[in-house]
Order: structure tokens, then sequence, then C-alpha cells
């Protein structure tokens, strides 16, 4: 059995045979204390697992697997990160985004509330991101117009979110829609503008 | 808001065929704006918002690019369909996209809300749409006025290309209204896929009937006669279900009180158990339904009232009276007006519903229903001793018995179950299925009370489900005396002028030879042209050759014109006319449609025009024949 941490070979100690998944984690968790890294990815022989579910990590034996990598970040890496992949997620949003208002525009409303549930969760993601940008990015944000810029973004969002909701409550498909298909793709145009200066800064 | 506009989208309606429903629609009540608010969208366009409260606001358009959603609305559900109906106009964006970027033959616009209709009317420029003659507007309309009309004006060779185009606003305020709408298109559509199925199996059947039950039928008192003869007087309609069983007894109590009136299915059981109807219903052409008539021929006691195209031996072996009813096909465009009414009565697949509508006619109220099942009970199909046993009886062998054959024959129909508030299962089978769907809908439509006494089956809605006997004790004192009635009614000497009648089928067979004779002729110019000019296309074809075209066309379009002449030819080959009406509406839409593809088209139905003729010449000269011997013997 191969254990990586960061892609590094790890010799664990304390840890027997039949040990889980879960106790594993715990052990390195315990020795990066004091680096601020806390563990954010678990591969299992290939397959990715999620550190945010213990249940299911306690139920797997490491000892069932050839390989198991670690990845061990900061906050601080796993905003750049997300900054980095942000094209990708702004894509996938805007795809969603897309399929939602034209379901909308045809009726078929149970179709897209269906997808409105993975917009969301992509949104929450976004602003995850922006709330924790200070975190990677304090220092160029101090010294430029990008805080302002990230506020009026995240005020932006929260706004069109309340719309939507009201919106909803309403049934008001058309607006829902016409949100969706114009608002946020504004929003996303401007993200895709704050990011690249961001990472540039 | 324009006035301008408003007068020429006016000037349009008012050339629409829809027109006066309209018109009619948005004048019934003045239009109330006070919920509305049109403004501008970024693209200068007008959309337009509705405010159900101050809480609840609609838009019926994207308030950035309403053209652009129109566009993308009719993208997402337009695959080639040739009909489309539109579920909310709106202010018309995507009515205008659809009849402008699409080849569509047919566009039903659907708009609920007279208001949104007016708005659109004084806001955009719809007169090319409402000019286009391939829209039909339904404005304000209830779902059964919608269906009404619809009904008239679908062509059922292309229904299967239908589809509904839903939007979003109106789904939200009109949701009922639109979910009713769709059940009565579906149930229409199956009501026409279901007529023409049946029209191709018995279409010869009913055309032949008519002609040899003429002389017969021409003389008979109309139902017409019954009309409101009963109103507010309880009726009994007695269907062949297999509960009829439980409570037929119960008639001898309303005999001669109410008028009772059953299917011809029920007319053996019920004199077996010593019951006569007062009147007893036929209409179907099968050799099988005059079965019913075995044993019960000498009933006088028993109005039978009968449709021209029912199978000849009912008509000749019962000896009973009889009265004429129509369903307004077969010969009735050709005699009606040579004799008294005969008293027009719907049909939909089953006798039932013929009943049902003659109950209704002659004023009944409440309508009572016995053996209603639609539905299989107790391993029957029917109640005891109708002609289905008889027919069963037919397949039972040394190896098995009429329960086996029975069974058998639930086991493989009864697919459709039905879970009883009381826990008890009941199936049935698709036909009486979309019959049930059929009466609910009609109960739901008819101003009479509704009292379904089946005591069993699964007609649950608009009814009001009572026992056979409850229902005796709570209606006894509205008894009238029936046979009185009936005998007032059926004793006036019938109006019929046969030798008006006989010189108007002669005028038919006169045109019908002068049709065969050019037809004929036009066969070997055909075959002429299409030696020549077959690939040529046809929009290209000029000088003799084009003016011999037009003359054959011109023949095809005048006798397809020819209202009782192709309304027969369509009885009569219905499965050619069918399969020629969906090639001539594809002939029509094609872009490079050549010589060859119209006259061979053409030619085959020359063709088929002359076997009709062959056919239908003998059954005028016996029609005639006959009641010419009637004059006689008169």
């Amino acid at each position: 059995m191969e254990i990586l941490l960061n892609g590094n070979a790890l010799d664990v100690e304390g840890i027997n045979d039949g040990a889980s998944v879960l106790e594993l984690v715990d052990t390195v968790e315990k020795a990066l204390k004091g680096s601020g890294r806390t563990v954010v990815d678990i591969i299992l022989d290939g397959t990715w697992y999620s550190p945010d579910n213990p249940g299911t990590l306690g139920d797997l034996k490491i000892t069932s697997y050839k390989k198991i990598e670690l990845g061990a970040a900061t906050a601080k890496e796993m905003v750049l990160e997300g900054f980095k992949d942000a094209a990708e997620g702004l894509t996938y949003l805007e795809n969603i985004a897309a399929e939602i208002s034209s379901d909308l525009r045809l009726g078929r409303v149970k179709e897209a509330m269906a997808e409105y549930v993975k917009f969301v969760d992509a949104i929450e993601w976004l602003v995850a991101m922006f709330k924790n940008a200070d975190r990677a990015f304090a220092a160029n944000m101090a010294e430029s117009s990008l805080e302002i810029e990230r506020e009026a973004i995240m005020k932006r969002l929260a706004e069109q979110m309340a719309a939507i909701e009201i919106a909803q409550v309403q049934e008001n498909w058309i607006e829902v829609a016409d949100i969706l298909e114009y608002e946020f793709s504004e929003i996303f145009t401007d993200v895709k503008v704050f990011v690249e200066k961001l990472l540039r800064a | 808001m324009d006035k301008h506009i408003f007068e020429k989208n006016m000037v349009a309606l008012k050339q629409h065929g829809s027109a006066f429903f309209v018109i009619n629609s948005m004048a019934k009540q003045n239009v109330d704006l006070s919920s509305y608010c049109v403004e501008t969208a970024k693209t200068n366009e007008p959309f337009i918002t509705y405010s159900e409260s101050e809480n609840k606001i609609l838009a019926y358009h994207s308030k950035y690019d309403p053209v652009k959603e129109a566009e993308k609305q009719v993208k997402g559900v337009y695959s080639g369909q040739n009909h489309v109906m539109l579920m909310g106009f709106g202010l018309g964006y995507t009515a205008q996209n659809l009849a402008e970027n699409t080849d569509i033959t047919r566009i039903d616009i659907v708009e609920p809300d007279k208001n949104i209709f007016y708005i659109a009317l004084k806001t955009r420029d719809l007169s090319k749409l409402l000019n286009d003659k391939r829209v039909s507007l339904f404005v304000a309309m209830t779902p059964d006025e919608i269906g009404d009309v619809w009904a008239t004006l679908i062509d059922w060779t292309t229904i299967g290309e239908f589809c509904v185009v839903d939007h979003p606003p109106t789904l939200v305020r009109f949701r009922e209204y639109v979910e009713r709408l769709l059940e009565k298109i579906r149930y229409l559509c199956n009501k026409s896929k279901g007529n023409l199925i049946t029209l191709m199996y018995s279409g010869f059947e009913y055309h032949s009937h008519n002609f040899e039950n003429l002389a017969q039928a021409f003389e008979l008192p109309g139902v017409q006669r019954l009309f409101d003869k009963f109103v507010g007087v309880p009726a009994v309609l007695v269907a062949a279900g297999p509960s009829l069983d439980k409570n037929m007894h119960l008639l001898h109590k309303i005999k001669g009180k109410f008028p009772i009136i059953a299917v011809d299915t029920a007319l053996r059981q019920l004199v077996t158990n010593g019951i006569k109807p007062d009147i007893v219903c036929a209409a179907d052409s099968s050799y099988e339904n005059s079965l019913d008539f075995v044993g019960v021929e000498n009933e006088k006691d028993v109005i039978l009232a009968v449709e021209p195209m029912t199978h000849p031996d009912i008509f000749n072996v019962f000896n009973g009276q009889k009265m004429l009813m129509t369903f307004g096909g077969g010969l009735f465009p050709v005699y009606s007006e040579f004799r008294e009414p005969v008293g027009m009565l719907v049909c939909w697949g089953s006798i039932a519903t013929t009943v049902f509508d003659l109950v209704r006619k002659i004023g009944a109220d409440p309508i009572i229903f016995l053996g209603l099942d639609l539905s299989f009970a107790d391993g029957r199909l029917h109640a005891r001793g109708s002609y289905s046993d008889d027919m069963l009886y037919e397949r039972v062998n040394q190896y098995s018995s009429i329960e086996h054959e029975t069974a058998e024959y639930i086991n493989t129909r009864g697919k459709i179950v039905y879970n009883l508030s009381d826990g008890t299962k009941v199936y049935t089978d698709k036909s009486m299925n979309i019959y049930k769907d059929w009466f609910e809908d009609q109960f739901r439509q008819t101003d009479a009370e509704i009292i379904n006494a089946t005591e069993g089956g699964i007609v649950h809605k608009y009814v009001k489900r009572m026992t056979f006997s409850e229902t005796i004790e709570k209606y006894i004192e509205k008894a009238v005396n029936v046979s009185e009635i009936l005998t007032q009614a059926f004793n006036a000497p019938v109006k019929a002028e046969k030798e008006k009648l006989i010189r108007a089928f002669e005028v038919i067979k006169s045109s019908i030879l002068k049709y065969q004779s050019k037809t004929r002729r036009n066969l070997s110019v055909i075959a002429r042209i299409l030696k020549t000019h077959e690939n040529t296309l046809y929009r290209d074809v000029a000088g003799k050759a084009k003016a011999e075209c037009d003359d054959i066309m011109a023949l095809h379009d005048i006798i397809c014109r020819d209202a009782i002449l192709y309304s027969w030819m369509s009885t009569h080959q219905a499965k050619f006319i069918t399969k020629h009406s969906m090639e001539v509406t594809r002939l029509k839409t094609e872009k490079n449609v050549t010589v060859g593809h119209w006259l061979k088209t053409v030619l085959e139905f020359f063709v088929a025009f002359d076997r009709f003729i062959e056919y239908q010449t003998p059954l005028i000269n016996r029609a005639v024949s006959s009641m010419q011997a009637a004059i006689r013997s008169n």
C-alpha cells in the first residue's frame, strides 16, 4: 500500500492495518497542525472522496486500497486554486443558467427547477470564493480598486438571487428566465474580468 | 397605445374566419385593463406584465428581448409539425415567429384572456398574422367552446403531426383551463382517430346500408318529434353492462311513469325479464349487432329508434314501431329537405352515447343510468343473455366453457385497473375507458342532473351515485303518462316527399355519369403528358401541357368540392381518400414537385373515382326502384 501527501510518499506512524481512512486523515491532520493546511482531497485507487464525509470514510479500511493519495492545502492555496479554475466554473454556470432559462420559457418548470438546484450550488461556490478572496489576495486587493469591485459583484449576486427568489414565489417564470439569461450573464462576464485582474495583480 | 395600429389590426381581424368569435368575446364584457401594464423592452419592443395582486406580478414576455425569446421558444419545441396550438398569445411574438419562419399549415392561437388580446391589438401590428389563412383564433372561449369549433376544423389525416406550445404565464394564470383544454384536445384526437379507423373498416357497410334502408327509413317519423316532450321528467337510460342484472327488476316500478330508453344490446335481457323499454336505439352497421333483435322481433310496444346505416336485417326483421334518427351523415344531406325533421343525435362509437343524447334532447331531468359499468364485473362483459354471450358461445369447444372464453377475453383486454374507494379493483379495456372519459366530459356539460344508478362500474365524475331503489323513491312524484306522450308524438302522419327525392337522385346520377366520362377521357391525357413531362417541375410546365394539366387539376378539384359525391366517396373509400388527402397536402407544401408527382396522384384518384362510380350507380338504382315500388304500393 502506497500513501502519498501532495505527491510525496508518507510514512504514517501509529496506524495499524485495520485502521479506517478517517483515522488516517485524522492522524495526518494532527501532523499538519501549525502549518495552516488541512486535507482537502482524498483519492483512493483513483476515486475521489470528500473529507467532509466522515461517515463514509469511517467505513473504508486503508488495507482495501493499493494507493491512497491525500491532498493538503491552506485556505489561501485553496482560494488561489479556486480562482485559477474560475473560468471552467463560470462556463458551467453560464451553461446551466442558459439551460434553465430556456426550459422556463418553454413552460418546462419541473425540469428547470431540477437544474436550478445545481445552479444554486455553483453560485454558493462562487460566493464562497469571493468571500474568502482576501485570504489569498489581501495585499493585491488592498492596493487597488479590486476590493470595491469584489464587494460590488457580491452585492449584485445577492440582489439577483433575492430577485429570483421573489419571482419564483410568484411563479413569474419569464422574469426568472430573464434574470438568469441577462442579469447573471452580465455578472459572470464581470466576474471573469475581475478574476483575470486579480490573478494578474 | 397607437390608434392607427389598432385600426389596422381590426381591419385584418374582421376579414379573419374567427372574427365573429373574437370580436364577440371582446364585446361580451367591457375590457378591463387595470391589472395590465405595457412597458418597453431593452430592444424597444413592447412587453406586458399582469398584476394578479400587489405581490404577484407576471411577465408575459422577456423585458430584454421578446423577439429573441419567441425565436427560442419556437426553436425549442417546433420540429417540423404541420399543426401547432399556441397555449397563450400574449402580444403575439411567438405566433408571428411561427407563421414567418416555418412551413406550418395551421396555427391555432388560444388566448384565455380577452384583455391581453385587446392590448395586443392596440400595441403591435398583427395585421399580417391576422390575415394569415393558416391562423385560427380562440380568444376568451371556454375549453369546451374551443373543442367544439376545433373539432369542425380538424384535418384528421394530419393530426398525427400536431404539437402544443406552452406559454408559461398563461399556464400559471389559467392552469385548470389549460389542463381542461388539453384533455379536450386529447379526447377529440382520440375521437377523430377512432372515427377514421372505424370508417376505414366499416365505411363500405355504412354507405351501402344507407342506400338499402332508404326507402323504409325515409317514411319513418323522426325522433325530433320527441324532443322537449319530457322536460323535467326523470328518464332511465338502460345500458347493457353486467350490473344491469342487479337492479333491472326495479324497472317495473317506473314502467309507464318515467320513459325507459335502452341500447339495443340490452333489449333481449329486458324482455326476458318481463320489461319492455319504451324506446330502444340501434345504429350499428354490423351483422353481429343485428343479432340483438333475434327473439325480440315482435315487441310491438317498443319503439325502435334507428339510424339508416344500421344493418338492413334490423329494419327488415323488427316488426314493432320505428322512428328515424340521424347522425347527420350518409344520405341525410340529400333527403333532409324533402321530409319532416329527423332529429340529429350524437354518435360517439357506442350506442349508449346516442341514447344519452336522445334522453338529453327529450328534456329529461334527472337522467338516470342503469348498466353503465364500462368495466368488467363478476367475470362478465355484459348483462346475461346479450349478444356478446352468443359470440363467445361460438368459440366454446369440448375443452372450454362460456366462462372460460369470457375470462380469457377479459384477461387479454382488461388491462386498465381502477382502485375504488371501497378497496376493490375494477378492470376495464381501452375502448370502454375512452367511453368513460366521453361520458364524464358530457355529464360536465349537461344541465340536467345525472344519476348513476348502475351500482357498479367506473363512472364516478360529475354524477350523483345512488341505488336505483333510492332514485325511484326520490323522484317517483315526477311521474308522467309516458305512453300517452309517445303515442301522441308517434301517430301524426309523416311528411315525406318521395317523388322529389327520386328526382334529386336522378340529378345526382346524371352528374356522376358526367364526371365519369370526363375522368375516363382524362386518363389518356394524363398518360400522354407523363410520357413527355413527367420529370418537369410542375411550376415550369408551359404551353399546351400546362393548359391540359390545369384542366385535369380543375376536374380533380371540382370532384373534391362536390359536397355530396365527395362525402360518399370518403365514406365508401375511406382508406384511399385518407391516403390521397395526405398526399395532396404533402405535395402542396413541397417545393420541387414535378408534373409526374401531381399527375400520378390525380391518376390514382380518377381510377378510384371510377371504381366508386361502378359500385355507386347500382346502389342509387336500387334505392330509387325501392322508393318507386313504395309509391306504387301506397
